[in-house]
């Protein structure tokens, strides 16, 4: 009954004598770049790996999907009752709250998806060891699983934005390329983690701390305007390329809230940024993942 | 008409040992070392690491053959003897040191029954996730759904979360799963140690009209009844090294001879 019984699929006699062997297995050499076509190759398998990331993140909780939403208005009434009561930050024209919820909530995915990007090798070793499929998949996979989270929460991200403006915005064009930097960024820094913690465990207990720097030096719950008072003009520019986030969040929380526009200078860089670590990250993952299996 | 299906010329896996006081290289390690690195250059070796030098390990060596279409090679030998090396290379799970392969047609491998098995997800759940690890599609998949299921004998049980399952509910899972797999080159590595007898005669009875039904496998195992029952011929590897391939009786033979040495004392 099963397929493993039934006839093997049969092959005409032109394939037979086409001696070309559909798979050559060697030793690679010289740089390569990671497999992007094998994401395409292999998508039904990236988005099972999604939906399996999805599905067991809230399985036997109450609430269920409903933490999607918890996890960052929890943390928005926090930065809104500390910054933007208690210490009184300025909000670039538009309430506390929304400017806050703006930010995080293209922090957060950054945030949790590089975290989770960095143990995605490592994490599934037991598959990886036991069957072959590009392993920029696991990566992937997890972008795609955290992108349902900020699918929920940027409609509430719109619609404090109508709040704040009491209309809607043109600059809400401008999304989908701020959003496409944000992936492009997630991305770059992402896979470089995933390699890197393939080798050195480290990268996994260095990161809170990282991040948690990152997340000051990037204008999330505060104006890039006091960044400015800290930072002087003409260091700006490599603040941005260092920290691509910076760029991303100020362009996003423009286009969404119709805050201050961003820095032309600090989204250049956030874009040099991300090709340049999706360059060097794709070259790295490509070498990393021949022998992944050997070094985990 | 013969038509080779997996051609392997020369092929060698090494490993480097990690030496004692290391498990693996930390940044502290690699900071350290290029410290030292311009110093070392400057004075020879004046200074020595603490750490001894790695060791290299071949887990497999100058491993060449073929197998035919329709073909079943079994692949036996000790333990670290390198089958599992071997599958892997021809699995593309880890790239191989020196050596070429070469894979004629469509080739699965199952190296592992419930391979990404998820406890938290139920049995529906995994059949899909698994199917797709498998490579087979999703189309075919939920087309042979209900099928998978009866097979498997687990209808009641399929919305359960398998980390419910008793370890034999588990397998049966898998292997119904498995049994989906349509590829023309099948790489089997000792999965169907697992289980009952009765999951055994099951599984083995379906590798055997898979091979009666034109595919080609490699196959290993430790169990010599399952070799003979399924294999047309046999290669021996031990310390990473073909010993002998050919006829499956003398391979076993030969295997068997080398393995267990001759009574030396007499039992009094």
């Amino acid at each position: 009954m099963s397929s493993l019984t039934a006839p093997a699929p049969q092959r005409t006699e032109s394939e037979d004598h086409d001696d070309a062997p559909l798979l050559w297995i060697h030793a690679s050499r010289g740089m390569q770049f990671v497999d992007i076509a094998g994401l395409w190759t292999f998508r039904e398998l990236l988005f099972y790996f999604a939906w399996r990331d999805v599905k067991v993140r809230y399985k036997q909780s109450i609430l269920g999907i409903l933490w999607i939403l918890i996890q960052p208005v929890a943390q928005m009434f926090i930065f809104a009752t500390i910054f933007g009561r208690i210490v009184g930050l300025p909000s670039e024209g538009v309430p506390y709250a929304s400017f806050a919820f703006g930010g995080l909530a293209v922090w957060t995915y950054f945030a949790s998806t590089v975290t989770k990007m960095s143990s995605s090798l490592d994490g599934n070793m037991h598959l990886i060891t036991k069957v072959y499929f590009p392993r920029i998949l696991l990566p992937v996979s997890v972008m795609l699983g955290t992108l349902v989270d900020f699918a929920i929460v940027l409609p509430i991200v719109l619609i404090l934005g109508v709040l704040a403006q009491g209309r809607v915005l043109e600059s809400w064009l401008v999304i989908p390329a701020a959003v496409a930097l944000l992936l492009a960024v997630t991305f770059g820094v992402g896979i470089w983690l995933s390699a890197l913690n393939a080798r050195y465990r480290d990268v996994m207990l260095a990161l809170p701390i990282v991040l948690q720097i990152g997340f000051y030096l990037t204008p999330v719950v505060f104006s890039s305007s006091i960044v400015a008072r800290v930072v002087s003009d003409e260091w700006l520019p490599l603040l941005a390329f260092v920290n691509p986030m910076l760029g991303v969040v100020e362009v996003f929380r423009w286009a969404a809230l119709g805050t201050n526009e961003p820095q032309l200078a600090s989204v250049v860089m956030a874009c040099l940024a991300a090709l340049l670590l999706i360059a060097t990250g794709g070259i790295f993952f490509a070498r990393t993942e021949r022998t992944v299996v050997d070094r985990i | 008409m013969s038509a080779t299906r997996i051609r392997v010329e020369r092929l060698g896996k090494k490993y480097e040992i990690a030496p004692v006081h290391r498990d693996y290289p930390t940044v502290r390690d690699l900071i350290i070392s290029m410290a030292q690195a311009p110093i070392r250059r400057l004075f020879g070796r004046a200074v020595e690491t603490d750490y001894p030098k790695s060791t290299e390990f071949w887990a497999l060596r100058d491993v060449s053959f073929e197998v035919q279409r329709g073909e079943v090679l079994g692949v036996i030998g000790p333990n670290g003897a390198g089958k599992s090396t071997l599958l892997r290379l021809l699995s593309r799970i880890t790239e191989p040191t020196e050596g070429d392969a070469w894979m004629h047609g469509k080739t699965a491998s199952l190296l592992e029954v419930g391979m990404g098995f998820h406890p938290e997800l139920t049995g529906r759940e995994n059949v899909l996730l698994n199917g797709a690890i498998l490579g087979i599609p999703r189309k075919e998949m939920l087309r042979r759904f209900s099928q998978i299921v009866a097979y498997s004998g687990l209808d009641r049980f399929i919305d359960t979360p398998v980390k419910r399952y008793s370890s034999g509910m588990y397998v049966r899972l898998a292997f119904a799963v498995a049994a989906q797999i349509d590829s023309e080159v099948l790489i089997v590595d000792e999965v169907l140690a697992v289980g009952d007898m009765e999951f055994q005669a099951k599984s083995i009875g379906t590798m055997e009209g898979a091979s009666r039904s034109g595919r080609t496998i490699l196959f290993t195992s430790h169990n010599m009844t399952d070799i003979r029952r399924i294999c047309h011929r046999c290669m021996v590897l031990d310390r990473g090294r073909v010993q002998f391939i050919g006829n499956v009786d003398e391979a076993i033979t030969a295997y068997m001879s080398d393995m267990i040495p001759a009574p030396t004392v007499p039992m009094s």
